[in-house]
């Protein structure tokens, strides 16, 4: 491949966000950071098009040396589902730029700080060389540091702080992990560890793993970052977190403890499948007890990575598909949901549920595009998010009926507090007087709202749109497993 | 072409009423509702022809391919509309009801704020009940299935600001959304099985040799039924539909009666191959009988006059599922498309009444209306004699088919379906009657002032009722061939063909005890109402009474455990997580935290203290090297 593509996408953001940062007026930092946003995802849906979905390789392919000592390269590559997941990202980044107002304080270092962090996400996306891929890991959580910890709520501190110490973590563990490979393999290649037999250790590395990726996701046990570090980043931040760096989790499992660590896997999937379930089933209660929205919305995204675990640990071809397909919705019906909270936020500035009501009088373009989303996050058909949890529970039923009929709930629980939620906001009297004057959403913000509500229902009607792009690659992925008929 | 068309008219308003309903555009809004109207009329109008080519010419079955939905690794799906005699017989229920609904609303929800809110959910609604209906596999009829639900939930919900109303649409899906996971189950394990969904292959006889080998015929069976039981509120899921009458009238004619809750009972005649070689139809027939005789009784004491026509929806769906829990399928579509009618009929009837008396809906606050609404009055008559099953009135084809398939069983489920089923005619007639008298005959209660308001509704509203009120009266000799097996063509089986074949050989008795009971029936309304003999008697059995008002107490009986020991499990989790799951990961870094203050404390910065510290461990190195010397 001549044209880097990949790089560009990874590094074009971050340095541009040099331009941002010393911008002369606020707004300015604004529109440069939209301009190179969007010709970010115009160049990601490049990726789309020129991709050869029946080529199983990485493609677009970039090598060069980096350390010839260690055997450490600048390595990145591409396959269906990186490729999908970078598009999520360059669009939830640009709709998050959007979004947020150039008022705020310090405006350019936050407009610069979405850059960086779209730009290391994209990079970790495709980074095929592991310490490639461990430094975009560590080094997404600084931004995502900044941005909690500088434009969040009066709790941020201690927000931030959890949210970093968890995740170091679990990089530490990972680190460990890649070292212990390495020391077997000779090497960072992600796709010479695949090629590898007989690895050892492999069960204590994929503890390692396991707990690293898990906390990102986040898995109950580990989960306790989540709603902290959601209630108090900004709307734009809370998109970011839960569209993409909890991506990040599900996709080192895919990318790396299921291919690279077979044996292990198999031993421990099932295990992984009752977690799974029982995240699903905890956090909806979870969901449910919340009065502050922004806290069930978080609750809920960790049952629907519930769904997401669920599948890739029944290493059946059609969940692990439902999977990657529910990491794509997940991304746009959270980001929408956190988007709506931060529209209704910047209102009446109160995230209480009791203080508010009667919003689908006041706010029917609200209330539809909220209605949407709630559909869509109960799984109704016709939503991409129906798609992904039925072949999920229809793949994963092959390889733990109990924990995949134990899941099935969720879909009844999530209908109980997304329920619930809408009719409190938008039915139920209320006496805040702030409603009364509130206003329907801006063309702004309508404009944020209207690709992600075209795409949940586009991929609703035609899924194939993103069953086409990674079918060979997911196939790639399991072939030790499918080989051995499981 | 043509067909497929007719199928996404209604989806055609729903898009444009829907986006219209958002912005203020009050000029075009006007018009909206009757080009939603025209629509459906259009739509109608194909599928009556459409039912004139199935039915009096016996076109064959066939699949009309719209797109492939799903396809990854092996599991593939299609959108495709499958015509057969079942589903063109439903599609032209559907739209013939929708489109009367439709008018009729033009005027019943005129003025109304939301009116073309109103009519894109009605459009929203038509349009999956006929993807429900046509679907050629289960995960399309699935689409349809939690579509209706959602067009359901929408329209109880439509005065959202009443308390009731949102209370009653969020019951309404949660209850239909627990059957559903029954339903989900049902067709994973079915996909497990034959890796396929589509009906084709599901009712073929190797896939039911398939799941019979599996030894999940059964459960899959049993699944569907439950399914099928939350949206056609039987016992047990029946409590949203009364609830659901919060919703404007004109949709509970549409939805809660005539087609959206029959759809349990065509899922099952849908799959009557699968059930007819399980072991579940005494479970669906016991079913049937038990919510016919208790949604009969709960409604004798009912006040408000929707609420005892929705519990005798409930009644009279019981009655279709036991009559394909004794395998007379045909008997069930038969009594569905009647029933779809004469329900209908009345609903909007009561509609009418409740439009006339300023939304008045308790009958015992009401009365004398029979000469001042007399062409309401003559069409609830038609709608109440078709309920009750008088000849030459429909019903009494459809249910004496059913009761007389029963009889001919001659096996204890057939007497026991026979006995429930004719005692249960009489509890119709009572509470039938008892509407009719309360409403029109008896004097009014009505003040002077709310009187003089009362006064026959328009034509716009009379048209439709009259045309519901033609079916009510020709839907049974229409319909009577539907009971013939051979008459499906193979898109419903029959499971004892020899009962419904030897129908005509039943007793002299046996035919005729229904109806005299429903004789019975009427004469003790008539007495006990407007005639008030055996008050006395009856103020005796007030607390049988009041268990029957109460609806048995189980509305009161779920909210006390089921939802109770929800929000008690949500809110012990969340003292968990806040306590002990996220108090060990504070616990942690306070520890750490006081740690390191320990630590923290030796680094003083001051040069004799960190001499003092290498000194001291210098000695100590000293002692142990020397010691390891010696030894």
């Amino acid at each position: 491949m001549d044209f880097p593509i990949l790089s560009i996408l990874t590094f074009m953001p971050i340095l541009l966000s040099v331009f941002v940062m010393f911008a002369r007026k606020s707004c300015q930092s604004k529109i440069t950071a939209i301009i190179v946003s969007s010709a970010n995802f115009i160049l990601s849906l490049l990726l789309l098009v020129k991709y050869d979905a029946l080529n199983t390789s990485m493609q677009f392919v970039e090598f060069s040396k980096w350390i010839e000592s260690f055997n450490i390269n600048y390595h990145l590559g591409v396959d269906g589902i990186s490729i999908v997941l970078i598009v999520l990202t360059t669009l939830l980044s640009l709709l998050a730029v959007i979004f947020s107002d150039h008022n705020l304080k310090r405006p350019r270092v936050y407009f610069s700080a979405f850059l960086i962090l779209q730009g290391l996400a994209i990079g970790l996306f495709s980074a095929v060389d592991m310490i490639l891929f461990y430094v975009f890991f560590e080094a997404m959580l600084i931004p995502m540091f900044l941005i909690i910890g500088l434009w969040g709520g009066e709790n941020r501190i201690y927000a931030t702080f959890k949210f970093f110490l968890y995740t170091l973590f679990g990089s530490v563990l990972f680190l460990v992990a890649l070292v212990v490979i390495y020391m077997q393999t000779g090497s960072f290649d992600l796709g010479s560890w695949v090629h590898y037999s007989g690895l050892e250790y492999q069960h204590w590395l994929f503890v390692a793993l396991f707990i690293a990726f898990a906390i990102k996701v986040p898995m109950i046990g580990v989960h306790t970052w989540l709603p902290d570090a959601h209630v108090q980043a900004p709307t734009a931040g809370s998109v970011m977190l839960a569209g993409v760096l909890l991506k990040v989790g599900t996709y080192a499992m895919l990318r790396i403890i299921i291919p690279v660590l077979p044996e292990a896997t198999l031993d421990y999937a099932t295990i992984v499948m009752g977690l799974s379930a029982a995240a699903i089933i905890y956090a909806s209660f979870l969901a449910f007890a919340q009065k502050d929205i922004k806290k069930m919305i978080a609750y809920s995204s960790i049952a629907h990575m519930g769904f997401i675990t669920l599948g890739l640990f029944s290493l059946n071809d059609l969940a692990v598909e439902g999977a990657v397909m529910q990491m794509i919705n997940h991304g746009l019906v959270s980001g929408g949901l956190f988007f709506a909270i931060g529209v209704i936020y910047n209102r009446l500035h109160t995230r209480d549920l009791d203080k508010f009501g009667e919003l689908a009088d006041k706010m029917p373009i609200y209330a539809f595009v909220f209605m949407v989303l709630l559909l869509a996050s109960v799984g109704l058909p016709v939503t991409a998010n129906f798609i992904g949890e039925i072949t999920i529970l229809v793949g994963s039923f092959v390889s733990s009926p109990t924990f995949t009929i134990i899941s099935v709930t969720g879909i009844l629980l999530g209908a109980c507090y997304m329920l619930k939620l809408y009719r409190e906001m938008f039915f139920k009297a209320t006496s805040n007087p702030d409603i009364a004057n509130v206003k329907d959403l801006t063309a702004k913000e309508i404009l944020v709202f209207l690709p992600l509500l075209i795409l949940i229902i586009v991929l609703g009607v035609q899924p194939n749109l993103i069953f086409g792009i990674i079918d060979s690659s997911v196939q790639q992925i399991l072939s030790p497993y499918l080989l051995q008929g499981v | 072409m043509l067909y497929k068309l007719s199928v996404f008219l209604p989806f055609i308003g729903f898009v444009i009423l829907g986006l219209a309903s958002l912005f203020k555009l009050e000029a075009v809004k006007a018009k909206l509702p009757v080009f939603a109207t025209v629509l459906l009329g259009l739509s109608c109008a194909i599928n009556s022809y459409m039912f004139y080519e199935y039915f009096i010419g016996s076109k064959a079955s066939e699949v009309l391919m719209l797109a492939n939905w799903i396809n990854a690794s092996g599991f593939s799906v299609d959108f495709a509309i499958l015509l057969d005699k079942l589903s063109v017989l439903m599609l032209f229920v559907v739209s013939l009801i929708s489109f009367l609904v439709h008018t009729y609303s033009l005027e019943y929800m005129k003025g109304e704020k939301g009116i073309v809110r109103f009519y894109s959910y009605l459009g929203l609604f038509t349009f999956v009940m006929y993807m429900l209906v046509a679907a050629p596999n289960l995960m399309q009829l699935f689409l349809g299935w939690e579509g209706v639900g959602v067009a359901s939930y929408l329209l109880i919900g439509f005065w959202y600001s009443k308390d009731s109303a949102s209370a009653a649409s969020m019951k309404a899906f949660i209850i239909n959304r627990i059957a559903d996971l029954a339903l989900i189950t049902a067709m994973i394990l079915l996909f497990k099985n034959l890796s396929s969904l589509d009906f084709a292959v599901l009712l073929s006889a190797e896939s039911l040799e398939v799941l019979k080998q599996s030894g999940e015929l059964n459960l899959i069976a049993l699944l569907l039924f439950i399914g099928a039981m939350g949206k056609s509120a039987q016992f047990g899921f029946h409590t949203w539909l009364p609830d659901a009458m919060e919703g404007p009238t004109p949709v509970s004619a549409l939805i809660h009666s005539a087609t959206m809750v029959s759809a349990g009972v065509f899922l099952v005649v849908r799959m009557s191959e699968l059930y007819s070689v399980s072991e579940v139809m005494n479970v669906i027939a016991i079913v049937g009988m038990v919510t016919a005789l208790f949604a009969s009784l709960v409604g004798l004491a009912q006040r408000d006059i929707k609420k005892v026509i929705a519990y005798s929806t409930c009644s009279q769906l019981g009655y279709m599922f036991f009559a394909c829990g004794i395998g007379a399928y045909s008997a069930a579509m038969f009594h569905l498309f009647t029933h779809a009618f004469f329900k209908a009929l009345l609903f909007l009837g009561a509609g009418s009444v409740i439009h006339a008396a300023h939304h008045q809906q308790d009958m015992f606050k009401l009365g004398g209306l029979g000469k001042l609404m007399p062409f309401t009055f003559i069409l609830m008559w038609v709608g109440s004699l078709g309920l009750l099953g008088v000849p030459p009135f429909s019903g009494y084809f459809s249910k004496d088919f059913i009761l007389e398939a029963a009889f001919m069983l001659h096996s204890d489920i057939g007497l026991w379906v026979y006995i429930v089923g004719t005692f249960g005619a009489m509890l119709t007639a009572i509470y039938s009657c008892r509407v009719i008298f309360l409403v029109f005959n008896k004097p009014t209660k009505l003040s002077s002032e709310d009187l003089a308001h009362v006064h026959e509704v328009k034509l716009v509203m009379l048209i439709p009722m009259a045309i519901l009120g033609l079916g009510a009266i020709f839907a049974g000799y229409l319909g009577f061939a539907m009971t013939e097996t051979d008459f499906w063509q193979g898109a419903i089986t029959q499971a004892n063909q020899k009962a419904i074949e030897n129908i005509h050989h039943i007793p002299f008795y046996a035919k005729y005890l229904p109806l005299v009971l429903v004789i019975i029936g009427s004469l003790l309304a008539y007495f006990v109402i407007i005639k008030a003999k055996g008050v006395k008697f009856l103020a005796k059995f007030d607390c049988v009474k009041n268990v029957f008002e109460n609806k048995f107490y189980i509305d009161e009986l779920y909210a006390n455990t089921f939802e109770r020991l929800f929000k008690l499990t949500a809110s012990v989790s969340y003292m968990f997580d806040r306590c002990v799951v996220d108090g060990f990961v504070n616990f942690v870094s306070k520890v750490v935290m006081k740690l390191s203050k320990i630590v923290r404390r030796m680094q003083t910065g001051l040069v004799y203290d960190y001499n003092f510290v290498f000194l001291l461990v210098l000695i100590v190195a000293l002692a142990v090297f020397i010691f390891k010397n010696i030894y």
